[in-house]
């Protein structure tokens, strides 16, 4: 215990004396947001990623979080509850009425942003933005489709986002080991779901269980296959609910096919550590962020392949895919950021968010601190090893100590930036692979639409019990506690309950969408 | 006692010895299979099936990974805070509330174990409850974990039966001692009655160390979480997974649970046995009806 | 009717030795000032709050800004699709607590009773107590390791026969794994109260029935249960009165939405649709009703037991 506290205090203070001794400082004076020699303070509501709260208890403990105080001249009080408990605890606070300055991850709003200035907890960013954050301001007005997503139908501005320099890559592949294709004597990839099948068949008479589904029972690779997209999407500008269409059907015959044949694994409703099931080859396959899966095998001694997206014949052309859909991210966890209505300084709140869309905070959110964690050789940004490997902590946590992998930033994409692929060629090659899939679009992707008061009180009544019912039977479905012959009557009860209002509400909250243009 | 051991008899016994012994190890095991489990290797411990007795293989990396987090030390400090300041509170009104109740002569007596024994069956729910320690300006703060809690009705009936057990004569005398009511409860009810108030100090004590839910609803500052809230995060959730690399982070995920278990119910455990001697005269007493 | 006079004189007999008694008492009032302020506040204010089980509530508005719905809340609860569900469960779940562990630790409680080696008695009570301290976070940790297809439980399954399966994520089995684990963490302890009845039992009455040629079973049915009887009911009524709000932490650390369909109780649905998705005056109309329900079973069990058996909490 005692060896422990020392390592502990030493630990605290090699932290504390780092930043300080071994960077040159850059000039803070000219990102300065508040004079020299004063201070101000803002409250923010930021989770603590899941892959750093094992090392450290408070957001301020990080280099990224130090260095932001430093060139902004702000600081900043966290709350940063657990992940598990990260949507209860902002209720809590919106409902107490003592709401953080500013909150990140702000789709746990579960109404979302836009409803969120309707109730009045959030403001409306668009009377501050011009003067206060002109370079985000530049960022979305240069696009029709930037705008488009980043801002609500009738002119208000509910959140700020994080907008790419240029698209990122699909990071969510389905994983297979090199080793047990070869085990089982396949020498390609499976295309179709066909080629799938068969190989979950050879897996199986191996020993190896096939398949983890996810948890829900969705796999939007799986269900992209049969040309729609679960929840809400939009094809040919009419929004449709993917889950009572016919191709989700299919999809659930097929799942519930290899789920009775053993080809889906019994646990996955419950399942825990499959990293580890994968690592020791008793499952065969999940999905699973591509780098970092072929990392992990790089580092343990096996080879992790990539997939292409499943098809149901090798010709057939996908358009589900999100990932090419917008610049604009809408569902990283911090890249959603609000001011909350009870902040008494939202010009400098907006200044502050603003500070990433700037040069100096475009280079802190992607890279870091220049001198601590990379360096740049030849006008080359170059992660030092610290980046790789630090303190003990978590090597996905460092994305969050050194930098903000997922900040509301102008972002560069992954492959230039992402510490985990510029581990080798070989990382950043495996998360390119099958990026320039010619058969696929997001042709069925139903954008950031925002639905006005009545839309969201319609929507929030008629979808709150439609998902409860929905996510049951699917598992249901899937597992064969319920016979796909009740099909039918499935979809009649969820038309019962009222989906076509639902429907109605984002049909009309869509058009508003598309009509929408830059603002003068 | 005369009794005719014949065969039925002593199969009938031996059958009762046996089931009782199952079901004490049944209640054994999942502690030894933790603690077994806590001190293996990582690997080995995910690829093992089946009963767990012993270690397989030897490691301590679970307990480094869990003492070096330090949500879990300032879980730890937390709820150390809240079992101290949470007892001492739930002691002082129980031991005054128990007191009044057991007061013989006193008129309303009556009337005030029935308003207090009604909430122990109607409450209000969660939410106007929720709302009322928001009305309160408690939401986030360290009462808002000791306060609402503060009285167990159940404990304080148990605490006044015993109370009342008091033989009168001793309170008779010390009044005419001109002792007040404040120092007849402290100098003679508490220590005539201190098996009772063992077991319930071990009651409220256990009750806070174990509480989560109101930390959950009640705190938005991670500082203030107990140890429960960290566990709770560790065991039911896959918090790190997907985007991780890390062979440590993965593999010892598993191993890291069963350290954590230890580690949160290794206190109780410790204290438990002490107190165990004087639970039947505590239980006992809660069943006399109010 | 009879003393018509000494009704006359009350009003001034009783007014002098109110105050006196009152005075004889101030420090008892002194005591209870506290105690009376925890329950006021942190009980009966709280009902205050229920109103808005009645509103339209809107935390920007407040209670007094957010507009008044009647028994709206409760007509969309009680008209929905899931009302019957968490009503079911939530009875269900206690049925089965009630038949199954509430009755195991009365058996258990006979059982060790009939132990005759002490020294061994109290090994075993201190064992089986012990359960009931863990906590029910760690309690379900376990329960998720154990529940596992290829988990322990499932080991022991499997070498009966019978075919493994996540026992957490089948709706099937929830209810069982739910109350067997309830078993498991009280049956020591509610063994407890009963173990000391059986103590009190007077040694003669077993003698005579020894006399009468009862068997061991024979007086154990004959003169322990009998004795065990007004203690068994009173429990009963009063495990009964908490119908409602009993094991709502277990059931939210447990249930996923594949097993909803047999776990969703009452509280964990006010949880959910209240504090997680917002619906405050959803959330407390269920709450309520899930209150003044519980209220009539207790009463009604109460009645009913002092008719049938002549035991009663009140």
């Amino acid at each position: 215990m005692k060896r422990i506290c020392l390592f502990l205090l030493v630990l605290t203070l090699l932290v504390a004396c780092m930043p300080a001794g071994a960077l040159a400082e850059t000039d803070a004076s000219s990102t300065r947001l508040v004079p020299e020699g004063e201070t101000a303070t803002l409250t923010v509501f930021c989770p603590m990623d899941a892959n750093l709260q094992d090392y450290i208890s408070d957001w301020n403990e990080t280099p990224y979080n130090q260095e932001l105080e430093r060139l902004t001249g702000v600081h900043v009080e966290f709350i940063s509850p657990t992940t598990s408990a990260a949507a209860e605890t902002l209720n809590m606070l919106l409902v107490s009425g003592d709401i953080p300055d500013i909150i990140i991850n702000a789709q746990l709003y579960a109404d979302g942003t836009y409803q969120g200035v309707l109730d009045g907890y959030f403001i409306d960013l668009a009377p501050y933005l011009p003067d206060y954050a002109p370079e985000y301001w530049e960022v979305i007005t240069s696009d029709e489709s930037i705008w488009r997503e980043a801002t609500d139908s009738d002119g208000t501005i509910s959140a700020f986002y994080r907008i790419f320099h240029t698209p990122n890559p699909a990071w969510m592949r389905l994983v297979l080991k090199q080793e047990v294709l070869d085990q089982v004597g396949v020498t390609e990839v499976p295309a179709t779901i066909d080629d799938w099948d068969a190989l979950f068949e050879k897996m199986l008479a191996a020993g190896i269980t096939p398949y983890m589904l996810a948890a829900d029972g969705y796999e939007e690779k799986f269900i992209g296959a049969f040309g729609l997209r679960e929840d809400f999407y939009q094809e040919d500008g009419q929004v449709k609910y993917g889950q009572v269409q016919d191709g989700f059907r299919e999809y659930l015959t097929l799942m519930h096919d290899w789920y009775a044949k053993g080809y889906i694994s019994k646990d996955f409703i419950s399942q825990s550590n499959v990293d580890t099931m994968f690592a020791l080859g008793e499952i065969g396959t999940y999905d699973k962020p591509i780098v970092a899966a072929y990392n992990f095998g790089e580092a343990e001694g096996y080879t992790v392949l990539s997939t292409p997206y499943p098809r149901q014949t090798e010709d057939q052309f996908l358009h589900w895919d999100g990932y090419q859909a917008s610049l604009v991210s809408k569902d990283l966890n911090y890249g959603m950021v609000v001011v909350s209505s009870t902040c008494e300084q939202p010009e400098l709140a907006v200044q502050w968010l603003n500070f990433l869309y700037t040069e100096p905070g475009i280079e802190l959110a992607n890279w870091g601190i220049e001198g601590l964690n990379y360096e740049i050789v030849d006008g080359v940004h170059q992660y030092l090893p610290v980046m790789w490997d630090y303190n003990g902590i978590s090597q996905e946590g460092l994305n969050y100590y050194f930098k903000m992998h997922n900040a509301a930033s102008h972002a560069y994409s992954d492959t230039v930036c992402h510490a985990n692929l510029l581990k080798s060629p070989e990382a950043t090659a495996i998360r390119m692979l099958y990026d320039d899939d010619p058969l696929l679009d997001s042709a069925l992707y139903l954008p950031n639409i925002s639905l006005n008061a009545d839309e969201t009180e319609t929507k929030t009544r008629v979808m709150s019990d439609i998902d409860t019912y929905v996510d049951e039977m699917v598992l249901k479905f899937i597992v064969g506690t319920e016979p796909l012959d009740n099909w039918d009557t499935f979809v009649s009860t969820v038309e019962g309950m009222g989906l076509q209002e639902a429907l109605d509400a984002m049909q009309s909250a869509y058009d508003r969408y598309m009509a929408n243009t830059i603002a003068e | 006692m005369i009794e005719k051991r014949d065969l039925p008899q002593r199969s009938l016994t031996a059958l009762n010895y046996a089931i009782i012994t199952l079901v004490a190890l049944l209640c054994l095991y999942p502690c030894i299979h933790v603690l077994a489990a806590s001190f293996s290797d990582p690997v080995r411990l995910i690829r093992h099936r089946g009963a767990l007795l012993w270690p397989t293989g030897y490691s301590l990396r679970g307990y480094q990974t869990v003492f070096n987090n330090p949500n879990i030390l300032i879980g730890y400090g937390n709820t150390l805070f809240y079992v101290l300041v949470g007892t001492a509170i739930n002691i002082v009104l129980t031991s005054l509330g128990a007191y009044a109740l057991a007061r013989r002569g006193w008129p309303l007596r009556k009337l005030f174990v029935f308003l207090f024994v009604f909430t122990m069956y109607f409450n209000v729910g969660i939410i106007p409850t929720f709302m009322l320690v928001k009305g309160l300006g408690m939401l986030n703060t360290r009462w808002a974990i000791v306060l609402p809690v503060a009285i167990n009705t159940w404990n304080l009936i148990v605490m006044r039966t015993s109370f009342a057990g008091v033989p009168d004569e001793l309170q008779e005398s010390a009044y005419l001692d001109g002792a007040s009511d404040l120092r007849i409860l402290c100098q003679i009810y508490v220590p005539v009655c201190k098996a009772t108030m063992a077991v319930m100090l071990l009651f409220y004590a256990v009750e806070h160390w174990n509480s989560w839910f109101t930390s959950m609803i009640y705190l938005t500052d991670t500082g203030l979480y107990p140890l429960q809230m960290f566990v709770r995060d560790i065991l039911l959730f896959d918090g790190a997974a997907g985007t991780t690399e890390d062979a440590n982070a993965i593999y010892l995920k598993e191993l890291t649970k069963y350290a954590v278990i230890v580690v949160s119910i290794v206190p109780i455990l410790v204290v438990y046995p002490f107190v165990q001697k004087f639970f039947v005269k505590g239980v006992m007493l809660g069943s006399v009806k109010g | 009717m009879a003393e018509p006079a000494r009704t006359l004189r009350a009003p001034h007999r009783q007014a002098r030795p109110l105050l006196r008694r009152m005075q004889r008492y101030k420090y008892i009032y002194l005591m209870l000032i506290p105690v009376v302020l925890y329950y006021v506040i942190f009980h009966y204010a709280g009902m205050y709050y229920a109103v808005i089980a009645f509103q339209d509530y809107k935390p920007m508005r407040g209670i007094a800004g957010s507009r008044f719905v009647g028994l709206d809340n409760f007509v969309e609860f009680l008209g929905g699709v899931y009302a019957w569900r968490v009503i079911r469960n939530t009875l269900l779940i206690n049925l089965y607590q009630i038949a199954f562990a509430f009755t195991a630790s009365i058996v258990f409680a006979l059982m060790i009773h009939q132990m005759a080696d002490n020294r061994y008695k109290n090994v075993i009570q201190t064992v089986t107590y012990m359960p009931h301290f863990i906590s029910i976070v760690v309690v379900c940790g376990l329960l998720a390791e154990f529940c596992e297809s290829d988990g322990l439980i499932n080991d022991v399954l499997a070498m009966l026969g019978l075919e493994r399966t996540s026992l957490l994520a089948n709706p099937r089995y929830f209810r069982t794994v739910f109350v067997a684990s309830d078993i498991w963490q009280n049956v020591g302890w509610g063994t407890i109260i009963y173990l000391a009845t059986l103590t009190g039992v007077d040694p003669s009455l077993h003698e005579a029935a020894a006399i009468d040629g009862a068997g061991r079973l024979q007086r154990i049915w004959h003169v322990n249960l009998p004795a065990l009887m007004p203690v068994i009911v009173v429990q009963l009524i009063m495990r009964v009165g908490r119908m409602m709000l009993v094991g709502f932490d277990k059931v939210i650390l447990l249930y996923s939405p594949a097993t909803y369909e047999t776990a969703d109780v009452i509280s964990s649905y006010v949880y959910r649709r209240g504090l997680s998705e917002m619906d405050y005056s959803y959330g407390a109309a269920v709450g309520l009703f899930n209150s003044v329900v519980n209220l009539v079973i207790l009463v009604s069990a109460n009645a009913f037991s002092r008719r049938v058996t002549g035991n009663s909490l009140w």
